[in-house]
């Protein structure tokens, strides 16, 4: 059991971005934050992954080694995705199963620098470090987003997959993909808390109207999510 | 972890300038002749300081500052990813140590005796022990971009090598090597003691610093 508790965060002296998380995540379950871009959502994965620090409070019960799936992938990384994925696996001390590659169709070359990657591919190369090793702390930011219909389907069967083999699973998520799994407890962040959403029914709506519009609709009581079309 | 972040710096290059610069000033003051082993070993420790440094910061910027995050969730966070490039920056630096020692007593026609070697490459890791420690101070997350690394890392060096110059740990040793006659061997030993305090204590701030800045 991983338990966030407590958890405040302001960066320097500007405002607190989260004001008291606490939180419990067993294993083997699946918990989806929702909310605004710049809400806290990311940081608050950033400390359950152990990578910031926070304010106030603490997370315990946290593995040696997280799986971290940061919102962009970076696309300028020198070593070839082979290369990255061995050292990844040996940093870990967990073999990684490199044919979740080709299950999420990754069409480029494994031993050319992961820079000259296509983004969705060096995305898929991301999603195949964060989910080789089975089992263990997944902390996934936005990893829907930039991968195309396919590959959407493949990962919310990851997601399920890994909750079912013991993981513990913590997603941010403005698809509402996340929303449709399987046992997935779904909280919304807003004003740096969570507050957590009973019905999980969702739908999305197209809409085609003013950008006032769409922030007032934002406000509305039930939307968990608004996103822009360009 | 250590192979992974070594890894990654060969293949951006930028590890390439410092090497280079300490090839060639260490190969203009044994180009024509040095003269007897100690002051070369001296000069080439005091120049081995800033660069050991510049080398450090270069391998501790070396990672895309989001791939940053993926390594410290995956190493279990900042300490024990501090612990990795002070690794890297051991084995990095040991090879400059190790050819700033062994080549001249190779290269030259002076008798260089077991002891003068065994000086040198203490004066040597000296520096580089104390360079390291100037590098994770001066790099991030301490220093957010590479540029005001370097200038501190500058700036610091040539305080500690041009003003200050007899200050130990670095200068004190090369001077204990540029004085003619047997050098005192408690005195070198105070020296090494002193450079692995201020190395570890170095090390121990860009820890404590550190971990609240990501």
């Amino acid at each position: 059991m991983i338990t966030v508790d407590g958890v405040w965060k302001r960066y320097g002296r500007g405002p607190m971005v989260l004001t008291g998380i606490d939180t419990a995540l067993a294993p083997g379950s699946v918990t989806a934050v929702l909310g605004e871009n710049g809400c806290g959502k990311s940081t608050l994965l950033r400390i359950a992954a152990g990578i910031t620090v926070p304010t106030r409070g603490a997370v315990r019960g946290r593995p040696g080694s997280v799986s971290y799936l940061p919102e962009r992938f970076p696309d300028q990384l020198r070593l070839s995705a082979r290369a990255y994925l061995r050292h990844f696996a040996r940093v870990r001390r967990l073999p990684t199963r490199v044919e979740l590659l080709d299950r999420l169709g990754f069409a480029g070359d494994l031993d050319q620098p992961m820079s000259e990657l296509s983004k969705g591919n060096a995305q898929k190369v991301g999603l195949t470090q964060t989910f080789g090793p089975v089992g263990g702390f997944l902390v996934l930011d936005e990893p829907w987003a930039g991968l195309d219909v396919a590959a959407r389907a493949i990962l919310s069967d990851l997601v399920r997959e890994a909750a079912e083999a013991g993981a513990t699973v913590l997603v941010t998520d403005h698809t509402g993909a996340a929303a449709k799994l399987p046992g997935a407890t779904v909280y919304r962040m807003t004003e740096g808390q969570l507050r957590p959403v009973e019905d999980v029914g969702l739908v999305e709506v197209v809409v085609t109207c003013t950008s006032e519009a769409a922030d007032q609709m934002a406000k509305l009581p039930g939307v968990q999510s608004v996103r822009r079309m360009p | 972890m250590i192979r992974y972040l070594l890894a990654d710096l060969f293949k951006s290059q930028r590890w390439l300038p410092p090497v280079f610069v300490y090839l060639a000033m260490t190969g203009v003051l044994y180009g024509g002749d040095p003269g007897t082993p100690l002051p070369p070993y001296g000069v080439s420790a005091m120049v081995l300081f800033p660069l050991a440094a510049w080398l450090t910061v270069v391998l501790v910027n070396n990672e895309d500052p989001v791939q940053r995050h993926v390594t410290l969730a995956a190493v279990g966070g900042w300490r024990r990813l501090l612990g990795g490039l002070v690794g890297a920056a051991f084995v990095l630096n040991g090879a400059l140590v190790l050819l700033a020692t062994l080549v001249p007593a190779v290269i030259h026609h002076h008798p260089y005796a077991l002891s003068d070697v065994a000086l040198g490459f203490t004066a040597h890791v000296i520096s580089a022990v104390t360079g390291i420690g100037l590098g994770v101070l001066c790099a991030r997350p301490l220093i957010p971009t590479t540029g005001w690394s370097l200038v501190a890392v500058v700036a610091v060096s040539l305080v500690l090598l041009a003003v200050a110059n007899r200050l130990p740990p670095v200068g004190a040793m090369a001077h204990l090597l540029f004085d003619s006659g047997p050098v005192p061997l408690v005195s070198v030993a105070v020296q090494v003691v002193i450079a692995a305090v201020v190395g570890a204590a170095c090390v121990v701030v860009a820890y404590r610093v550190g971990r609240r800045r990501f």
